[in-house]
C-alpha cells in the first residue's frame, strides 16, 4: 500500500512534468487566451498540485480516472476494455513460455553437453536477440500473407490471438529457458543430490523430487520478472497487430498528449507491476521452508 | 592476453565479435561503402526487389535500403555509446557510493533502484519520452535511464564484494587514503562483471531505441534508423515485405553480436550471474 502511494504521487507528479498545456489542447487550435484560462478553470488545472492530487486520488477511489483529453470521454471504461485484451494477450503469451521455457531448459540440463543441449542455448540466445516486433512482421508475412493461414491484425477470432501470444512469448521462452537450465544445472551438483544418487533413488524420483524442487525458486523470480517484461513487450506486439491494448493504448495516448490518460494507463500498469511482485514474493515463502522461520 | 585467449576457445563469442566487428566496419566505412545517399530518393524506382542496381531493394521513397541500413549502423553505434556513457555511468556512480559507503544513503537509494527494477526497460523508456518529448534524443535519455538500475545493482555489489577481501584491509593498515584504495584497488579488482554488463548494454540499448523507433517516439521516421525503417516498411508488409527484411536482419545479428560477446566474456572472467 505505501509503495501504491508513493508510486501515485511520483505518477501525478512526473506526468505534470511533461511539456505543453493541456488545456491549450483541449480548447483546440485558434482558441483565445480567455478561453484557455475557462478550460483551465472548468478542468480545475488552476489549483495548486496539492489540491489537484487529492481530487485525481478521491476521484480513483470513486472508480473515475478522469475524462480524456482527445476523445472527452471518461477514461475508465475504454482503459478497463484495453487492460482486458492486454492481460488476455500477456497471460496466454507467458503460459506459452512457461511450458517451452521450463521444459526446454529443463531438458538440455539433464542432457547436458549433447546436441539437444547446444541446439536449445542456440535457439534462446536468438530468441533473446531479435526484435520481438520484427518476429511478429515475420511472422505476419509468412504466415498471413504467404500461407494466409491467421489473420493479420486484431482480436476478432481465437486464432488472431495465435500470432500475437507467440511474437510476446518469444523473449520471454529464451530467458526462462536460460534460467531454468542454470539453475537445474546447479542443483545437479549439489551435495544431496549426490546423496539421492548413492542412496539408489530412481532416477525420476531424484529429478522430480530433489532437483526440480530446489531448482524452482530462482526460476519463479524469472517467471515473475518476465511477466512484469511481457507487458512491456506488449506495446511493440501490439503495435505490429493493431491490438487494441493497453500499450498501445499509452503509445497513442503520449503522442496525443492527452495525459490524464498516460497517467491512468501508467498507474494502471504500476499497479499490475506491484501485484505481480507481490505474487513473486509470496510463492518464495510457498516454497522455501527457510524463509518461513525467520 | 590471457582473457583472449580464453575467448578464443568459445566459439560462439567468437562468431559474436565477428558480428560486431561487421558492424562497427559498417558505421566507419558507411560512406564509401553506400554507392547513394540514403537521404536522396529515386523517386522512378519505389519499391524495388533486391538486386540490379540496389542491393537491397529500394523503399517507398525510392531510397537504397543497404545505404540505410549502412547509416543506421553509425547511428546505432553512437546509440550504443550515449547510453553507455550516460545510464553506465550515472548507473555506476550510484552503484560506487551505495556499495562503498553503505549505511542510509545506500538504503535510500536501493529502494528507488528497484522500484525502478521492477517496471519493464521499454516502459521505463515510454515514462521518460513522456516527459521529455519523442525524438532521437528523448529516446536515448530514455534508454539511458532505464539502464541505470541493473548498473547500479551490479556495480554495488561488485564493489561490496570485493571491499571485503583481505588485500583491500591491508592497503588500509597501510594507510593509504579511502580514494585512493576506492579507485586503485577496489574498482579494478571488480571490474570483472561491469564489463559483461557494458557489452549487454550496448546490444539492448540498440533493441529499445529501435523499438521506440518502431513505436514512432524515437529517432525521426525519415532518418537511417532500423527501427524507424521497420515502422515504415510496415505499411507494405504484403507488396514488399523486403523492406522489413534487412533492417531486422541488421538489428538482430548486432544485438546477437553483443549478447554472444558478453556471454563468452562472462565465462572467461568467471562471472557469477546472481
Amino acid at each position: 500500500m505505501v509503495v501504491l502511494f508513493f508510486t501515485s504521487i511520483v505518477i501525478f507528479l512526473i506526468i505534470h512534468l511533461i511539456p505543453g498545456d493541456p488545456a491549450t489542447i483541449f480548447a483546440g487550435a485558434g482558441a483565445t487566451a480567455d478561453q484557455v484560462e475557462a478550460v483551465k478553470i472548468s478542468m480545475g488545472l488552476d489549483k495548486p498540485l496539492a489540491t489537484q492530487y487529492l481530487t485525481w486520488i478521491n476521484g480513483l477511489f470513486h472508480g473515475n480516472l478522469g475524462t480524456s483529453l482527445s476523445s472527452r470521454d471518461p477514461i475508465l471504461p475504454v482503459l478497463a476494455e484495453k487492460l482486458g485484451n492486454t492481460l488476455i494477450l500477456s497471460l496466454s503469451g507467458i503460459i506459452l513460455a512457461v511450458l517451452v521455457g521450463l521444459s526446454l531448459g529443463i531438458v538440455s540440463a539433464l542432457k547436458h553437453n549433447t546436441l539437444i543441449d547446444v541446439l536449445s542455448m542456440i535457439v534462446a540466445i536468438i530468441g533473446i536477440s531479435m526484435p520481438i516486433f520484427w518476429i511478429g512482421m515475420l511472422l505476419v508475412i509468412v504466415f498471413s500473407i504467404n500461407l494466409g493461414w491467421l489473420p493479420v491484425t486484431g482480436n476478432d477470432t481465437f486464432l488472431s490471438y495465435l500470432l500475437p501470444s507467440i511474437t510476446i512469448a518469444l523473449n520471454s521462452t529464451a530467458v526462462i529457458t536460460r534460467m531454468t537450465r542454470s539453475s537445474v544445472l546447479e542443483v545437479l551438483g549439489e551435495d544431496y543430490v549426490v546423496t539421492a544418487v548413492a542412496k539408489g533413488l530412481k532416477k525420476r524420483t531424484i529429478n522430480l523430487v530433489h532437483v526440480l524442487k530446489n531448482a524452482m525458486i530462482p526460476i519463479i523470480t524469472t517467471i515473475g520478472m518476465q511477466f512484469g517484461y511481457l507487458m512491456g513487450g506488449a506495446v511493440l506486439t501490439e503495435t505490429v497487430f493493431v491490438y487494441p491494448g493497453l500499450g498501445r493504448y499509452l503509445v497513442d495516448s503520449i503522442g496525443k498528449r492527452d495525459y490524464p490518460a498516460v497517467q491512468a494507463a501508467i498507474l494502471a500498469l504500476a499497479v499490475i507491476f506491484i501485484v505481480i511482485n507481490f505474487l513473486v514474493d509470496s510463492a518464495y515463502y510457498l516454497l522455501d521452508p527457510k524463509l518461513k522461520e525467520e | 592476453m590471457r582473457l583472449l585467449k580464453r575467448l578464443a576457445v568459445n566459439k560462439l563469442a567468437v562468431i559474436g565479435s565477428v558480428f560486431i566487428l561487421l558492424f562497427v566496419l559498417c558505421a566507419l566505412c558507411a560512406p564509401w561503402l553506400a554507392r547513394v545517399d540514403y537521404g536522396f530518393m529515386d523517386l522512378y524506382h519505389t519499391l524495388q526487389t533486391p538486386g540490379g542496381g540496389h542491393l537491397m531493394g529500394t523503399d517507398a521513397m525510392g531510397r537504397d535500403i543497404f545505404s540505410g541500413i549502412l547509416y543506421g549502423a553509425r547511428t546505432s553505434v553512437l546509440i550504443g555509446f550515449c547510453v553507455l556513457c550516460l545510464g553506465g555511468l550515472l548507473g555506476a556512480v550510484i552503484g560506487v557510493l551505495c556499495g562503498f559507503f553503505e549505511g542510509k544513503l545506500d538504503l535510500m537509494l536501493m529502494r528507488v533502484i528497484d522500484t525502478m527494477m521492477a517496471f519493464p526497460t521499454i516502459l521505463l523508456a515510454l515514462l521518460v519520452i513522456a516527459i521529455i518529448g519523442p525524438g532521437l534524443k528523448g529516446a536515448v535519455a530514455a534508454a539511458s535511464i532505464a539502464q541505470i538500475p541493473r548498473f547500479a545493482r551490479i556495480v554495488r555489489s561488485s564493489v561490496l564484494k570485493t571491499k571485503k577481501m583481505e588485500y583491500i584491509d591491508a592497503y588500509y593498515v597501510l594507510g593509504q587514503s579511502k580514494a585512493n584504495i576506492l579507485f586503485k584497488h577496489i574498482l579494478p579488482n571488480g571490474i570483472a562483471p561491469i564489463i559483461v554488463q557494458a557489452t549487454l548494454t550496448f546490444g539492448e540499448s540498440i533493441l529499445i531505441i529501435s523499438g521506440l523507433g518502431f513505436l514512432g517516439i524515437g529517432a525521426d521516421p525519415m532518418s537511417a534508423e532500423w527501427g524507424a525503417m521497420l515502422s515504415n516498411a510496415r505499411t507494405y508488409l504484403i507488396t514488399a515485405p523486403h523492406l522489413a527484411i534487412f533492417p531486422g536482419l541488421a538489428i538482430a545479428l548486432t544485438v546477437l553480436g553483443f549478447n554472444l560477446l558478453g556471454d563468452g566474456l562472462r565465462d572467461a572472467l568467471d562471472v557469477k550471474e546472481n
